[in-house]
């Protein structure tokens, strides 16, 4: 038998060479300014600030920790640094609907600067006002029209009293209101002395009361009117008196202005407003109208002159960026709120908070996609104001139409934004097929690299990285060799030699933890071992399950040997993964065979405890045995499959080789080396084919055969496609370079059973058949051997049938 | 300076005119918290008036209400019933008022012609309190024939009720040299006493002196009193000005000798309407 390949310690351990480094520690080296390998990300990032067209929003989709907000937030500051500043939005009273503000919009700074030019204005009509009312002339004249009222009053029943005194009948004032009656010296007539009266004369009375009566109802009728056009006429004075001392202050603040008619417009309802409810500003008793004007919900007279700033972009610099962290629907588009008052809640224009899409309009939101989707209605109102291109302000109980009470509906603010969501690809691709409306708006998909390829190149610029971010965490400079041990461990966390894992965070974590090891060791430079500690201190951090689960096998719990042969058991390897935390764990697998009808039966399958990936793996085995053993009949085997001792859910076709060769042993009655551990998924032809997590995998045997003793016939069987992957912990390379330990890598079941046996597998001759000795003879021999006893034993039950029958019919 | 008897002693009994009107409660009040301070008796008096009940027995008699504008036919014995209300109301809120004040009392419901019935019982008062109201509506307040022909005709000091009392605010008297305005100086004095304790004196000048020389004289006159006065001096003698004086002093109560001759006739009126205090006329 050939002697199967063993991969050197050079294939189980790309390492990075900290010769190829100029720098003695990273303080010498320049920090980052663009992540690395991204290009695709950010060009994607790129064209989406720069296309002006509706839509073009961008979703950064990647795993979190990748530095895609990081990169995003540099892309856009830089690129919003150039953008024109944004406008500031103003909210200020409707003076004709107050409950719809009008918005206003101002070059930036400006927003402010008519706030207080209001409040200043404010200031001065509160003294301009009642000192116009105080003057002279003006007193003259509100008496003048008083007097009027009340003359033309009392002449109205002066005449009417006097018509009546002619008559000899006097106008009487009663409990309730007023009489007419016949006097006589002064005294009303009894109803004795008017019966006297001759008829003509009670007629004639009678008549004349009847007529003053109309005639007083008539003048009593007017006086409303006439009270109501001294009031007019009153507030004509008074609208005159304050338009001059009104319109010239305004008129001031016009000049100001001149060239935003918004805003001119706005002093002009100012100034109609003010010469409409002048009383407000004439009341010497502020503190009573406020008082009354709160008790009746409103704000206080001079309050809805104030100018509410939604936004004051008087410090910004460039476009806006920004970042809501928390994204609930009312943080995204504004709140309207209310204060309490007098026991009731009331709200006005002034209590209109804005929202991120106000902050960021004209320039450019960062969401993160799961929160904003966690937040009720925050993705739906985040659609509408994007779709409508406008910020409208409005509650949920006003969105959902769940009351209909009055409240505030500002008016709209056009909206110019580029969003930024970002998110797991997961959430993107769900989004992108379960919302129609996102593919209309999220035209930019910004896809960040889980890693990135392993080159000499990426090598330097990981250098680079390690240096910013040890800088940005301020932590100590990097050695050379330090930098090698992390980006080797870049290799490791992603699970490939020729790959660097672009997971930001955990690079990070193991920085800032290797700056704490090279503290506590007292270095002033962070060197490997410091790296190493970090790595092996968060290793034993998280590895009590591991350290349980090899405590169990090395007690016997678990069955599983290490030494010596058996025939259809096989140690299988599996990836356990907790929390951030995944390990290798050796697992029996074994099969069995006897005579059947071609079944394969998986247990894990039968019991619902293998996941479909898995069951497709022992179906593959059923197909190959088939095709390959007995092509021209049917397999006569029933055989059954089994991890020994698991007790959870099994998923993944890693272990079909594994449960292929238990069989195959099993079949050829042929025992299995227990020193070797196997993984690989195989094909219906036979070959072997990568699987993942292969580090783990073959660390989690070897760390059960060093607990046993290492004798020198200890290995594992990996997939030769998964030999570039390879990233072993130092203490199992150095154990395969001290010829303690062995990787082989196959590429065929054929050559994998060779090592697991010792015996060669064989291959067909000339004429087809298998050489003597040879596995695949075994195998095929008991598989014709089962075949021809299933014959014979269909025959014998047939012709018992028929011997039945016949004794039957005699 | 010759000084009158004590107005204190002068005013036991003060006759109140009472009858369903908002003046007419204000009178009750203002003539509780004065027979307190001077320890005089109050006297109500109801007159169930003859042109009303007469007016009710006539076949036509229809009331024109002010404020609904509307008519409603007028009966006898509605009338005699609402007269009765009246005064049980009247009666009652006097009562009351009698037994916060702790001040003897009586009420009398005497049916007649109002103003002769009032100068009647006016003759047996020392202090007749009356509502100025008015027969007419109006935004003013006018003088009532009745309250007219009291202020003119009695034979004892009217206090004329317009408005309200505030007791917070000083008496307020107006002074030109005469004889009977020192009396009402004296009464107004012994009013200043009860509480306020503040007395302004607006004192229009006689043509022949200074006004240090006068306020001398005032200042010996109220030595005796205690009180906080302050004087204002007016070279002014219209009427116009006077009133503006006293306007302006804000006072809770004019105290003025009834025979000014700046009270006379029609201008009696203007006064009522102008001065935004009760005014009493002193004689």
């Amino acid at each position: 038998m050939t002697t199967p390949r063993r991969l050197t310690p050079n294939e189980l351990y790309h390492s990075c060479d900290p010769n190829q480094f100029s720098f003695k520690t990273t303080a010498e080296l320049q920090d980052l300014k663009e992540a690395v390998g991204q290009t695709r990300a950010l060009a994607a990032i790129k064209f989406g600030m720069g296309i002006q067209q509706p839509g073009y929003n961008m979703f950064a989709l990647g795993p979190s920790g990748t530095g895609k907000h990081t990169s995003v937030s540099k892309l856009l500051e830089a690129r919003a640094a150039q953008d024109p500043s944004p406008s500031d939005w103003c909210y200020v009273n409707n003076f004709d609907q107050p409950h719809k503000p009008n918005v206003i919009r101002l070059p930036c700074g400006y927003g402010s600067r008519l706030a207080r030019a209001m409040e200043r204005l404010v200031d001065e009509l509160r003294h301009a006002v009642p000192t116009a009312f105080e003057s002279d002339e003006y007193r003259a004249q509100a008496q003048e029209i008083e007097q009027e009222f009340k003359d033309r009053q009392e002449r109205a029943l002066d005449e009417v009293k006097a018509e009546a005194g002619k008559k000899e009948i006097a106008l009487i004032r009663t409990p309730g209101g007023f009489a007419f009656a016949p006097i006589k010296d002064g005294e009303v007539l009894s109803p004795a002395e008017y019966e006297k009266l001759p008829k003509e004369e009670q007629r004639r009375l009678e008549g004349e009361i009847e007529r003053l009566q109309k005639r007083l109802r008539d003048v009593i009728r007017q006086v409303p009117q006439w009270r109501s056009q001294t009031r007019e006429k009153l507030k004509n004075l008074n609208r005159e008196v304050v338009a001059a001392a009104v319109g010239y202050l305004i008129e001031n603040l016009k000049k100001e202005y001149l060239s935003l008619p918004q805003v001119l417009n706005y002093l002009d309802r100012v100034e109609k407003d003010v010469v409409d409810n002048v009383d407000e500003f004439r009341g010497d008793d502020e503190g009573n109208a406020a008082v009354l004007q709160l008790a009746s919900g409103r704000s206080t007279p001079f309050q809805r002159y104030q100018v509410n700033v939604l936004v004051d972009n008087g410090e910004t610099k460039g476009a806006p960026v920004i970042y809501e962290d928390h994204p609930t629907y009312l943080n995204l588009v504004g709140r309207v709120e209310h204060a309490a008052m007098m026991g009731t809640l009331v709200t006005d224009f002034r209590l209109i908070k804005p929202g991120a899409l106000h902050r960021a309009n004209d320039g450019y939101l960062v969401l993160d996609a799961f929160k904003i989707l966690q937040h009720p209605y925050a993705w739906e109102g985040l659609k509408r104001a994007l779709r409508s291109e406008e910020a409208r302000i409005q509650s949920l109980e006003q969105m959902l139409s769940l009351v209909s009470t009055v409240s505030l509906e500002p008016e709209c603010i056009p909206l110019n934004v580029k969003v930024v969501l970002l998110g797991d690809r997961i959430l993107y691709y769900l989004l992108y097929q379960l919302d129609p409306e996102f593919p209309e708006l999220f035209k930019v998909a910004a896809d960040f690299e889980d890693s990135v390829d392993r080159t000499q190149e990426t090598t330097q610029f990981y250098a680079r990285l390690i240096a910013t971010l040890a800088r940005k965490h301020v932590l100590r400079p990097f050695s050379a060799s330090a930098v090698s041990r992390i980006i080797e461990q870049c290799s490791r966390l992603v699970g490939d030699a020729g790959k660097l894992s672009a997971h930001m965070r955990s690079i990070s974590d193991l920085l800032c933890e290797a700056d704490y090891w090279a503290g506590e060791n007292g270095h002033s430079n962070i060197d490997a071992s410091d790296v190493q500690q970090a790595i092996d201190g968060r290793e034993t951090r998280s590895g009590r399950l591991r350290e349980r689960h090899l405590e169990a096998i090395m007690r016997g719990t678990i069955l599983i040997d290490t030494e010596g042969e058996r025939v259809g058991a096989i140690n299988g390897l599996s990836v356990v993964g907790v929390g951030d935390v995944e390990f290798g764990v050796p697992a029996r697998i074994t099969a069995v065979v006897r005579l059947g009808e071609g079944d394969v039966v998986d247990i894990e399958r039968e019991v619902e405890l293998g996941g479909p990936i898995h069951s497709k793996g022992v179906f593959i085995l059923s197909s190959f045995l088939g095709s390959r053993y007995s092509p021209e009949q049917p397999l006569s085997l029933s055989a059954s499959l089994v991890f020994e001792q698991s007790y959870g859910e099994i998923e993944g076709d890693s272990a079909s080789s594994t449960e292929l060769y238990a069989l195959l042993s099993a079949l050829a009655e042929l025992p299995i080396k227990q020193t070797i551990a196997v993984t690989g998924s195989v094909n219906q032809h036979g070959e072997i084919q990568a699987i993942g997590g292969v580090n783990q995998k073959i660390e989690g045997f070897f760390d059960l055969c060093r607990a046993n003793g290492l004798t020198g016939e200890h290995g594992v069987i990996i997939p030769a496609s998964n030999v570039e992957h390879l990233m072993l912990r130092h203490d199992v390379v150095n154990a395969a370079a001290a010829g303690k330990f062995h990787i082989y890598p196959v590429r065929t079941v054929d050559q994998g059973i060779a090592i697991l046996t010792g015996l060669e597998a064989g291959g067909r001759d000339h004429k087809g058949k298998y050489p003597e000795n040879s596995i695949n003879f075994k195998v095929e021999t008991r598989l014709a051997r089962m075949a021809e006893t299933r014959h014979e034993f269909t025959m014998q039950q047939k012709e018992s049938k028929e011997g039945d029958g016949e004794e039957e019919e005699s | 300076m010759e000084r009158k008897k004590s107005p204190e002693a002068s005013i036991t009994r003060i006759l109140v005119a009472v009858d369903a009107s908002s003046h007419s409660i204000t009178c009750l009040e203002m003539a509780g918290a004065l027979a307190e301070s001077l320890h005089a008796e109050l006297q109500g008096l109801y007159v169930e008036d003859i042109n009303l009940i007469n007016l009710a027995g006539l076949p036509f008699a229809r009331e024109l209400i002010y404020s609904s504008q509307t008519e409603r036919v007028l009966t006898h014995p509605e009338m005699e019933n609402r007269m009765r209300h009246q005064a049980d109301n009247a009666r009652q809120s006097m009562a009351k008022l009698a037994e916060v004040r702790r001040v003897s009392w009586s009420f009398e419901v005497v049916r007649g012609q109002v103003t002769a019935t009032l100068l009647s019982a006016a003759r047996e008062s020392d202090l007749v309190i009356v509502g100025v109201s008015s027969a007419m509506p109006s935004v003013r307040i006018r003088l009532g024939s009745t309250a007219r022909r009291l202020a003119v005709e009695a034979p004892c000091p009217v206090l004329l009720v317009g408005r309200g009392l505030d007791l917070t605010l000083p008496v307020v008297s107006l002074f030109d040299g005469s004889h009977g305005a020192r009396h009402a100086l004296e009464i107004a004095a012994k009013l200043a006493q009860i509480d306020a304790k503040h007395l302004i004196v607006i004192t229009v000048l006689p043509p022949d002196r200074s006004s240090s020389e006068v306020g001398q004289e005032l200042d010996a006159f109220l030595s005796g009193y205690g009180l906080e006065v302050s004087y204002r001096y007016l070279n002014k003698r219209d009427t116009q000005s006077v009133q503006e004086a006293i306007s302006e002093a804000g006072g809770r109560l004019l105290v003025v000798d009834a025979g000014n001759a700046l009270l006379d006739g029609e201008e009696l009126e203007q006064w009522v309407d102008k001065i935004r205090c009760p005014i009493l006329l002193a004689r």
